[in-house]
Formats: structure tokens, sequence, C-alpha cells
């Protein structure tokens, strides 16, 4: 049987000629290096952040306000966990909404603005360059903002108004809030306008990771852990409760650190804001009890490891604004846990889904049902994917100990097997996600016709 | 010259494509279409096969590719010369839509 591929209005067309028949039908995800590229860098974000931590111990068990710590904490919200991100919903946006993204190749464009700003902006944080971070900064909110305005625009294109849509929606208007105020202060290190206090610091802080990266990860969990785990029948009544609790605590606390009008009023839209991290955790536990897969994956342990960091984080978060905590070693201990736990193990363990499932998509969807194709779990080492869970979970838990206790040398020992954990699961997630990142679906489904 | 074409009776058409669908699997659950109940109506007529199917869920990421590889598994038949395959969502697929052996592939029961 021939195949051919054909561009048609810019997306893929697989056409097949047989004797019996011809069918055509338009693709709606956009090619596989697209999301490639994000997730790859995002991988490399990994990598880095995980060695950062021991090789900056000291400076970590002191203060937050440090600019190695700045450098160490933007590697991983913007080079890791944002990177992945991006990658991520360009993949989901059409598959899981039904969505399509426009103009891809300015997406392509995009990544090279992005990536060139982080990998200076980085850098300039960790020596102080302050003219560094105002130019590799403002290259960063060039990437950053072009991509929340390109997906915004796909917007009206949505099919499917799961609840992952509206999280999505709002998590980027929160994107635009936290790189706004970022650029300001980035410019602000360099010109010295005014001057920037702690609270202020404090506001940019909980957009980005309450705002952008939660409602991001919250909007995305629920759909995954329905897909993957099928799980039906979940009433959806409280994951809207939690989205609107979720952000009339974020604002509130937004306004209320910017504007300071007084510390209750912080505590108390930080409370707000922890009742709305216990509401995600009883919804998801709620969805999972629907679930039709009984056994637990190593996708799921991450799950309760990510969700039990968030409470863990919104603890943290809460004694610190009521001013209970002993030092500021525990900003950087919330930080860690929000980072490193609630974000970490749930980008990893989610990695185990996506990655295997965008390589079958783009490897083997073409030839199933002619000939026999590997399942999504066989594309992934699970050996390789517990051993790394395992040294990932006791090296996290490590490092908070270690950073509430102020003991550099228990930050060092269990960042190193939190970093070795880091790297296993570069290993498998690498064989998966680098030929992706510089192949187009042509290339890929023309290698699997020929084979 | 063309090749001639093999004509068989309907009935036994249907039965072959039924057992060719089951050999066509959910890459992330592991467990075939049929089984997992997917596969509504499957009508053959003169050697052209329709199928109606729906997929576990609308936001599935397989809505493009699971189609495909039915209507590929079914052209594979001899004697199959023309493959239609639509996704429908009524009736919305329910987990008790599967097989017996399939609720106990995933652990269910």
């Amino acid at each position: 049987m021939n195949y051919t591929i054909e561009i048609v209005n810019n997306r893929n067309i697989v056409k097949k000629e047989s004797a019996a028949v011809m069918t055509i039908k338009p693709k709606r995800s956009p090619e596989p290096d697209l999301p490639g590229r994000y997730l790859v860098t995002g991988l490399v974000g990994f990598i880095l952040f995980a060695i950062g931590v021991p090789l900056l111990a000291t400076e970590l068990v002191r203060t937050n306000d440090d600019p190695r710590v700045f450098a160490l904490s933007h590697v991983a919200v913007l080079g890791w966990i944002t990177m992945t991100m991006f990658g991520a919903l360009y993949q989901l946006f059409p598959v899981a909404l039904g969505g399509t993204v426009r103009s891809p190749r300015l997406g392509r464009w995009n990544y090279w603005l992005l990536a060139t700003g982080i990998a200076g902006f980085v850098p300039s944080f960790y020596w102080g360059w302050t003219a560094g971070v105002a130019i590799f900064g403002s290259l960063t909110v060039g990437g950053v903002l072009h991509f929340a305005f390109q997906l915004l625009r796909s917007y009206p294109s949505v099919r499917d108004w799961h609840p992952m849509a509206y999280y999505v929606l709002a998590a980027l208007v929160w994107l635009i809030a936290t790189i706004g105020f970022g650029s300001v202060y980035a410019l602000n290190w360099h010109f010295a306008w005014f001057s920037v206090t702690d609270t202020m610091l404090a506001a940019h802080v909980q957009m980005g990771l309450a705002g952008w990266l939660g409602l991001t990860l919250m909007g995305v969990s629920y759909k995954l852990t329905e897909l993957f785990a099928l799980a039906h029948g979940h009433s959806r009544a409280l994951t809207f409760a939690n989205l609107g609790v979720w952000n009339v605590a974020l604002l509130g606390l937004t306004l209320s650190l910017l504007f300071e009008p007084g510390a209750w009023l912080v505590t108390g839209f930080a409370g707000l804001l922890a009742i709305a991290a216990l509401l995600h955790v009883v919804d998801i536990a709620l969805l999972l009890r629907t679930r039709r897969r009984r056994k637990l994956t190593v996708e799921q342990w991450h799950t309760f490891v990510s969700l039990g960091s968030l409470l863990t984080a919104a603890m943290l978060g809460l004694l610190l604004v009521s001013g209970h905590a002993p030092g500021r070693n525990w900003v950087v201990a919330y930080g860690y846990a929000a980072l490193a736990g609630w974000f970490g193990f749930a980008i990893a363990g989610k990695s185990y889904k996506i990655l295997p499932f965008l390589s079958w998509l783009h490897r083997f969807s073409g030839v199933a049902g002619r000939q026999p194709v590997p399942l999504l779990s066989e594309l992934v080492d699970q050996r390789l994917a517990w051993s790394s869970f395992g040294l990932l979970a006791v090296g996290f838990a490590g490092v908070l100990v270690g950073l509430l206790l102020g003991d550099a040398t228990v930050v060092r020992t269990a960042g190193a097997l939190y970093a070795a954990g880091a790297l296993l699961f570069a290993l498998n997630a690498a064989r998966l996600v680098l030929p992706l990142a510089f192949l187009r679906r042509s290339h890929l489904v023309s290698q699997e016709m020929t084979a | 010259m063309t090749e001639p074409r093999l004509q068989l009776p309907d009935d036994l058409l249907a039965g072959e494509a039924w057992q060719q669908l089951e050999c066509v699997y959910d890459p992330e659950l592991g467990v075939n279409l049929v089984d997992l109940g997917l596969i509504y109506r499957l009508d053959v007529k003169d050697g052209k096969v329709q199928v109606e199917m729906t997929l576990t869920t609308p936001g599935c990421p397989l809505s493009d590719s699971m189609p495909d590889a039915v209507e590929r598994a079914l052209l594979t038949i001899p004697g199959v010369s023309h493959a239609s395959v639509e996704v429908v969502w009524e009736p919305r697929w329910v987990p008790e839509m599967m097989s017996e052996r399939a609720t106990r592939e995933l652990g269910w029961v």
C-alpha cells in the first residue's frame, strides 16, 4: 500500500492511496517539533535546577534574597516548569480541548526568543549583571507574552469546554500579570526607579506560582486524570468552586500584598488560598475514586507526592505571611515545596503519560490497525521510572527538612539524591522527546512507512 | 492488469471485521476497541464496511488516530472494498459498556 503526505493549508493531511479507497483526514495537532523543542528545553532546565540545589546549599539555607538564589528559582520557574508547560499546552490544546493553535510557525520563532531570553536572564541574575537582567528579561517577557496572546487568540476555536479550558484561560491572565510585574522589577533593578519591598516581590511570586503555574497545572490535572485513570461520572461542582475560590483568594492576596492595608488581610487571603488548595486535593481524590483503572501507576504516585507538597507549601505560606516563620530559610523551603514538590512531581509524573503519547502519536498512529504497535506503557522504561521516583521523593523530603533546619549538609546530600533521580528521569524522557524536537511529522511518518 | 476482486458473503465479512477490530488496541489502556465497547455498529453491504464508533471521552487525545486505525484494519481484510468510520457521541460511552474481559484487564473486578 502506498502512502503520500500532502501539506494543505498548513495542516498535515495523510492521504491513503489504495486500490480500495482514498481517505483524507485533517490533523489538528501541531507538528511534533513545536511541543518537542519546548519539552526538551524544559528537561535541560530540570537538570540544571536539580544540580543547582546541592551546589547552592550554603546560600539556600541562609536566605532567599540572593542573586544566585534568584537565578536558581528562575531556572526552575522559566527554564524548567514554564517551558514544559508551554510544550505541554501546545500538544494538549488541540487534542484535549479540540482547539487549533494559531500561527504554529510563530511559536517556533518564539521559542528562540524565549530560549535566548532565559539563557541570558539566568546567568545575568547569577552574576548580578543588572543590564543583562534588563535586556534578557525583556526578551523573556516578549517570548512569554507572545505565547500568552497566541493561546488566547486560539481560544475561539476550542470545542470542548472542559474545566481545563477555564483554568488555563485564567492562568494565562495571571501569566500576563506576573510577567508584567516581573519586567518592571527587572528593569527597576538596573534603573533604580523605586525601591522594591519584600511584599511587592511576594506579590510577583504568588501571581507566578499560584496564578500561572498553579492554575495551569490544576486544569491539566483534571483532564489527564479523567483520561488516563478512566475516571467518569465525577461532579464538576467542586472543580468550578475551587476555580472561583482560588482566583478570589489570589486576587485578594496580591492586592493586599501590594497595597498593604493590614497584615490580617494578607493572612486572611492566604488562608483562603490554603482552603482552595485543600479543595483541589479533595476534588482530585474524589475524581480518583471514580477511576476504572484500579492499579496505581508510577504517574499516580508522583501525583500523591505532588498534592502532599501542595498542602505543605500552603501551610508554610500561611506561617510566613502570619509572621510565624523563624527565618528566611523558611521562605526558601516554601518555594522549594511548591516548585520541586507540587509542580516538579506533577510534571515528572505526567511526563510518563504525555511524552509516550506524543511519541506514539507521531511514530505509530500512521500504522496502527495495519501492523502491531507498542502500547504507551511499553515506550517507558518502568524500572527506571520507579527508581527515579524513589530518588526524587527521598531527595525532595531531605532537602525540605534541610532547608527548614537551616542545615546545608543535609540539603547538599539530599540534593545530590534528588539530582540523581532527575538524571534517571531525563534518561527515560530524552529517548522519547529528543527525536520529536528535531523532526516534523512528515519525516516521522515517512520513516514508519518505509520501516 | 488489475487483480480480480475477491467477493465474500457480507455476513462472513462482518465476522472477519469484528475479529479484525479485536486486534486494534487502545494504546493507553491496552484493551482492544471491541472489548472496550467503543464499536457501536458494524454494517457490511457489497463488501463495503460502515462502522459507528465512539471514544471514551470527547477530548480523547486519540480522536484522530483511532478511527484511522479502525479504517486501516478493515481495509486489510480481503474482500473489503471500502471502509468508512463515523465517530459518534450519542449514546455517550460509559465504563459499563466494557466487556467482562476488559474490566478484568483494567483491574476493575
